[in-house]
């Protein structure tokens, strides 16, 4: 019989994070951060008067003498060295043109990528044309930022094995500002799947594959996966969803937190509110006591 | 004469002082559809009640120009578009408006106010759609409740703005007191009504004032006093808006942002 | 149809997910995502509700007008659809895109109500001939996220069953003059029998299967999808959106999925309803805020 659950929005319950003191100022939109004398203005700021004022709400960010404030949600602002997922939507002449979640689309030169199994780039117009036999319209890549241009927009390269074309799994868009920056992006999660944390806000969750057999990152595997992993996948992708509803900072660890927390429920359940958010707070309350 | 808009008791029509708002609530990121993983998902969004009027804003970008948009030399493409819901208003259907001056009034209005507030240089090349949806509402200046929830949108966008526009309006009573907030009904009974769309500053600086509008006539004395009875409305409103994107910043930061 | 860009690794990946009967978000074939409804949201409309199937979130009003019947149907009133793919929902409605969407899904919905069976003209009749009841439905689609038929059906039918049309307590005809006296106790209204409302279904094919509450993804990787207009056992259209074709058989089996499914739907819907309803009035909240 179908599953059919009817919820009164009439009856809904408030959800909040209980407020508690934080160390954290917010910054709200004109509000005067400092003085500008001895600092210097960063994203998310503006200067007017001799002041430094922010631009946006959200968190101040100190790095020396640079302040920024990070908004709570907004386009993925790039960074060289930054992973990436992304999907590409056009393909002109010697580059691709990918959705990054930013402002703007990003580049990748067919110089920047590595061809299947370490062949060289014949720079000839043949070699232009099969572009699309690597990556064609609405493919998935994982990629490194390789450098920010003057507007803003991020050229990206693939210059390593564990970089290129993605292929089964179940792509999850969050706030580029929950992700944690971290030395790794990559993870083989202890629960036997595979994660690609991209700076940029979207998450690739997929069956774990050996990088070495699949020879430069653009061939694909199409067999059928086994449904442990599916299930694995979608729980998991469910609790990313709930992670982010809840605000939590997404990362290896809280992802696999809020996986033990859900594993008393069935995967669809934790479609239901109620359970996203209990999930989501108790992996939250478990990091906090981490801290 | 016009009809006295203030009783002896110093009500108004709907019990309120002369200087008092009608009711607000607000909420910000209603359409929350992180589900999407398109170009042409909703970055941002804010819903707002006042007094009758209910108001849904949203927003899609910054992002790179759609193809159709077509204006290349443009650096930083705006778009805004105002639709009132054919049940908004009390009594007949209203209907299906497209491409009204009414509204192309209103869309031109906003797109005016609030580029002088957003950080444009900062969005070169890309474009950003503003969409609004009345609703609800009774007539009269809904363009101030369009302004306050734009605003709200905007900054759960994370849009770079120098700083909140408010909006608000006011009136004058037959014995030159100024009324703040000017609802429908006393629209109708016919005071004059001042509308702006302010940016209050924080601390002793200047307000600046990014719209002006004047319906009817009054004599120039008591226009200090109308314009003085606005700000202090746009103030007021400010202190609204700053308490709900305060809250709904502080959810956020439970997850501790400095952590990064 | 909304656009959500997907690789063909993706689609595969949904298609033996289908296959498997666990879906990209732990779903069965036959299960539906979890629905919220509010109705009496918008106080300027006679009826209203607000209705949402995951992230696809409908807000319908309803005004009653008087109108006069048209001459080949004396003695029925009228009924009007009006869906608007607003911008909220997705920028691609913006155009000519979401216009022809929009106009599909309003023909749908007025060939399922113009079934007897379905909805009763009849009563929307204050006086044959002369004098009737038309009902303006007008649709925003304020986001989507796939299944916008079910989603849309649903919202109307809950509108319908909010609605109040003031009574008519006498209607008189004086020479070819018609005078009307509505009730002045603003409590004092008709309401419509909403339980036989139709709902409509929509039933994607993937690979072999059939699935019910299609995601966007799962719409994408649709080969053929159909509508059905489902009342009670019987069902008042059937309609094939986007391309594709069904062998008869699965036509079959699809339609007895629906009417088993709806029919199932329609009892949870008509229950969560009036347990709304009651606790309004035990509450006695004449709280009209649109969002809570």
């Amino acid at each position: 019989m179908a599953n059919v659950k009817i919820n009164l929005l009439i009856n809904k319950p408030k959800y909040s994070a209980h407020i508690e003191e934080s160390n954290s100022r917010i910054f709200t939109t004109g509000e005067v951060i400092t003085e500008q004398k001895d600092f210097m203005r960063g994203h998310g700021t503006y200067l007017e008067d001799g002041f430094i004022k922010s631009s946006v709400v959200g968190v101040a960010k100190q790095i020396n003498k640079l302040i920024s404030v990070v908004p709570l949600k907004s386009k993925y602002v790039g960074e060289i060295g930054d992973v990436i997922v992304g999907r590409v939507t056009e393909i002109s002449k010697k580059r691709w043109k990918i959705d990054t979640n930013s402002r703007l689309d990003s580049v990748l030169l067919i110089s920047s990528i590595n061809l299947p199994g370490g062949e060289l780039r014949r720079r000839n117009a043949e070699d232009e044309q099969s572009m699309r036999k690597l990556l064609q319209e609405e493919d998935l890549l994982s990629a490194e930022v390789q450098n920010v241009y003057t507007d803003g927009s991020l050229s990206l390269h693939t210059r390593s094995l564990k970089y290129g074309k993605l292929s089964q799994g179940i792509l999850i868009s969050v706030s580029p500002s929950l992700i944690k920056r971290r030395k790794n992006h990559f993870h083989n999660l202890p629960c036997g799947i595979s994660v690609i944390i991209g700076n940029n806000g979207y998450i690739w969750v997929a069956p774990i594959v050996n990088v070495e057999e699949q020879g430069g990152g653009f061939a694909q595997c199409l067999d059928p996966v086994s449904k442990g992993d599916r299930e694995t996948i979608v729980r998991v992708k469910n609790c990313i969803q709930a992670l982010s509803a809840c605000y939590v900072m997404i990362y290896d660890t809280s992802i696999m937190y809020a996986y033990e927390e859900s594993m008393k429920y069935d995967v669809k359940e934790l479609l239901n509110q109620d359970t996203m958010y209990e999930v989501g707070f108790n992996a939250k309350q478990r990091i906090l006591q981490l801290e | 004469m016009v009809q006295d808009l203030l009783s002896a008791q110093g009500l108004r029509m709907d019990g309120r002082r002369h200087n008092e708002l009608r009711q607000i609530q607000c909420k910000l990121g209603v359409l929350e559809s992180e589900l999407f993983t398109h170009k042409n998902r909703c970055d941002g969004s804010a819903y707002m009640l006042h007094g009758n009027t209910k108001v849904i804003a949203s927003i899609s970008g910054p992002k790179h120009p759609s193809k159709s948009s077509g204006k290349k030399d443009e650096s930083f493409i705006f778009n805004v578009r105002v639709k009132f819901a054919t049940f908004s208003k009390n009594g007949e259907r209203q209907k299906v408006l497209k491409n009204s001056k009414k509204l192309g009034e209103i869309e031109i209005n906003l797109k005016n106010i609030f580029k002088s507030v957003i950080l444009v240089e900062k969005y070169e090349k890309s474009q950003l759609d503003l969409n609004i949806e009345v609703l609800q509402h009774d007539g009269g200046s809904e363009i101030c409740t369009i302004v306050n929830t734009a605003t709200l949108a905007l900054i759960d966008a994370g849009i770079c703005m120098k700083e909140y526009v408010c909006a608000c309006t006011a009136s004058l009573t037959n014995d030159g007191l100024a009324l703040l907030d000017v609802s429908h009904l006393e629209e109708i009974c016919g005071g004059p009504t001042l509308t702006i769309a302010a940016l209050p500053r924080i601390g002793d600086h200047e307000q600046s004032v990014a719209f002006i509008e004047l319906s009817q006539k009054f004599y120039l004395k008591d226009l200090n006093k109308i314009f003085d009875c606005c700000q202090l409305g746009c103030e007021k409103i400010r202190t609204i808006l700053d308490e709900a994107i305060r809250g709904n910043a502080y959810e956020h930061v439970n997850s501790d942002l400095t952590s990064n | 149809m909304a656009y959500n860009p997907l690789s063909e690794a993706e689609k595969i990946f949904i298609l033996h997910g289908v296959q498997d009967d666990f879906r990209n978000d732990g779903r069965t074939r036959n299960d539906f995502r979890p629905m919220e409804l509010q109705t009496n949201v918008i106080a300027s409309a006679s009826g209203s509700a607000r209705f949402c199937i995951a992230n696809s979130d409908i807000l319908v009003g309803i005004k009653p007008e008087i109108d006069i019947p048209s001459p080949n149907k004396p003695n029925e009133g009228k009924i009007e659809f009006l869906v608007d793919c607003s911008a909220n929902a997705l920028l691609d409605f913006e155009g000519r895109g979401g216009e022809e969407l929009a106009s599909e899904i309003t023909n749908c919905l007025k060939l399922t109500y113009s079934s007897p069976y379905a909805f009763d003209l009849k009563s929307l009749c204050i006086l044959p001939k002369f004098q009737c009841w038309k009902l303006y439905v007008d649709i925003l689609i304020l986001q989507c996220a796939g299944n916008l038929y079910d989603a849309i059906s649903l919202a109307v039918k809950c509108a319908l069953y909010n609605l109040r049309i003031p009574r008519v307590t006498s209607a008189l005809l004086d020479g070819g003059n018609v005078d009307l006296v509505l009730s002045d106790d603003p409590s004092d209204c008709d309401r419509i029998n909403a339980e036989s409302l139709p709902i409509l279904m929509t039933v994607c094919k993937i690979g072999d299967y059939c699935i019910v509450d299609p995601s966007i993804d799962e719409e994408n990787c649709s080969t053929s999808s159909a509508v059905v207009g489902v009342s009670g056992n019987k069902i008042t259209t059937i309609k094939t959106i986007s391309g594709g074709s069904f062998h008869a058989d699965t036509l079959n089996n699809l339609i007895d999925l629906t009417i088993t499914t709806a029919k199932y739907l329609n009892e949870k819907l008509l229950k969560s309803l009036k347990q709304e309803e009651r606790q309004m009035e035990s509450n006695k909240i004449q709280k009209c805020s649109f969002l809570n």
